[in-house]
């Protein structure tokens, strides 16, 4: 009962309207009751808001080009995104958590959405030992330039990402 | 008396030294540091300031033997769990308990550890780690599943205190959960001074009570990061170089246990290696002014 509080907003906002009403529709018993009923509402608040922070702060590592396009408009974004989908299990969670909101501003065609770094995060993800991508967003100077990703693991150095501009390369891991 | 140490030339070239008096010779816990992606060429530089480090288990449950080979044979290796959930009642996750025993295997880790908390139930996964109630329940829950662990890993298990927004009431104070915990499943204690200091601003009480109300032979290793301050809350960020505030902190836990080995443990916002290695010398001094 204590993960889900902190998981649903709306179970929270149940709790903190009506705590006996919320233990009698979850049919709560003995110590459980007493435990739930002694908790503090802003301190459950906090700690949610604590574990969306964690979770958004490893998107953003993972995603850093994304989410600073997305400026102000990034944390309503990503709220959104979480309200709309279940937090992926595995131990590749941030990254898979990255890569669906990604998938969740490519699918409401949020302008910010940069396919270059979702392709990244997805070589990254996969399995793949090798990979080519022709985009239209590799940034340089500010400008969006036309671009083949060239992407490739090797033992020594794990994952290699080559960018090749319209007459110009970078090369950066 | 300080130790006493001859030092001789045996030939040209060769010194030979000897401690002939070991009496007062103080031991200084190892310094090391979170083994990070934006800090890995420097940590495998192998820099003087790092004397261990520690690796987070699930980052190297994909990858080759390789790198966690050579991690190991630079120094020596502490693993650090996320995502074992010790604190969820039922059996741990055999596929991840496998993964983690094989990272552990592969740097042949000096210590293990995992954190007191819950991070899913079986009806939901919340990410990250999460308070448990201090029940004789949790407890039992607890010792069974580090005592699990340890068996399968066969290594030296510490568990780590975390920061909570929330207090949940439960039939014991922390630290006496703390002590019961150690005791009954034989780990030790990962002394998180960040997170100490954290829960008792947010909370309100004395982190040194709360430190002498710890068992000392329990305190084994110490995690430490700078804390953040935002909006009448302190948070771990875990972005932030070590205050003051916290130094003094490391020092009364390695006056009062003993500790082996103190981790900094940076995540984010990392600045240039030469001011971490200055947080490591830093810690270091600490260490040696505490004992
Ligand atoms: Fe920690």
């Amino acid at each position: 009962m204590l993960a889900l509080l902190l998981h649903d907003r709306e179970m929270r906002d149940r709790f903190r309207a009506d705590r006996s009403a919320f233990v009698k529709e979850f049919g709560l018993e003995g110590a459980d009751t007493q435990m739930i009923c002694s908790l503090d509402c802003e301190q459950l608040d906090r700690q949610a808001e604590g574990l969306l922070r964690k979770r958004k702060s490893q998107v953003t590592q993972l995603i850093p080009r994304t989410w600073n396009r997305l400026g102000v408009e990034a944390n309503r974004l990503f709220r959104d995104y979480v309200e709309s989908s279940a937090w992926p299990e595995s131990h590749q969670r941030h990254a898979l958590d990255a890569d669906a909101f990604c998938s969740f501003l490519q699918l409401n065609s949020i302008q910010e959405y940069s396919r270059s770094e979702h392709n990244w995060l997805k070589f990254c993800i996969g399995k793949c030992w090798f990979r080519l991508h022709f985009v239209s967003d590799c940034n340089v100077d500010n400008r969006n330039r036309w671009a083949v990703q060239v992407f490739y693991r090797t033992r020594a150095s794990g994952t290699v990402q080559r960018t090749i501009f319209c007459g110009s390369m970078k090369s950066h891991r | 008396m300080a130790a006493v140490v001859e030092v001789g030339v045996v030939e040209e070239g060769v010194v030979e030294v000897a401690v002939v008096e070991t009496d007062d010779l103080i031991e200084i816990p190892l310094v090391g540091i979170g083994f990070r992606g934006p800090i890995a060429d420097w940590v495998f530089s192998n820099p003087a300031e790092i004397d261990c480090v520690e690796i987070t288990a699930e980052h190297f449950f994909e990858s080759s033997e390789e790198q966690l080979a050579k991690l190991s044979h630079l120094y020596p290796v502490s693993v650090h769990g996320l995502g074992l959930s010790l604190g969820t009642p039922g059996s741990l996750d055999s596929q991840v308990l496998s993964q983690f025993q094989r990272v552990a295997d592969s740097v042949d880790a000096k210590w293990i550890s995992e954190h007191i908390a819950f991070t899913r139930t079986g009806d939901v996964d919340l990410g990250h780690l999460n308070p448990l109630p201090m029940t004789r329940k949790c407890l039992s829950t607890l010792v069974d599943h580090a005592s699990e662990l340890m068996d399968r890993c066969q290594r030296p298990l510490l568990l780590e205190n975390i920061t909570s927004y929330l207090r949940i009431p439960g039939d014991y104070s922390e630290p006496e959960f703390l002590n019961r915990l150690c005791e009954q499943a034989g780990t030790g204690l990962l002394l998180d001074v960040t997170n100490l200091f954290i829960n008792s601003r947010n909370h309100d009480f004395d982190p040194i009570e709360w430190l002498h109300e710890v068992d000392s032979q329990h305190i084994r290793q110490i995690h430490i990061v700078g804390y953040s301050f935002h909006e009448g809350v302190w948070h771990d960020r875990h972005r932030e170089p070590i205050q003051d505030d916290l130094f003094d902190l490391v020092r009364d836990v390695v006056a009062y246990a003993p500790v082996e080995a103190i981790i900094l443990e940076r995540d984010g916002a990392f600045p240039p290696v030469n001011q971490l290695a200055a947080e490591l010398t830093r810690l270091e001094e600490t260490c040696e002014s505490a004992r």
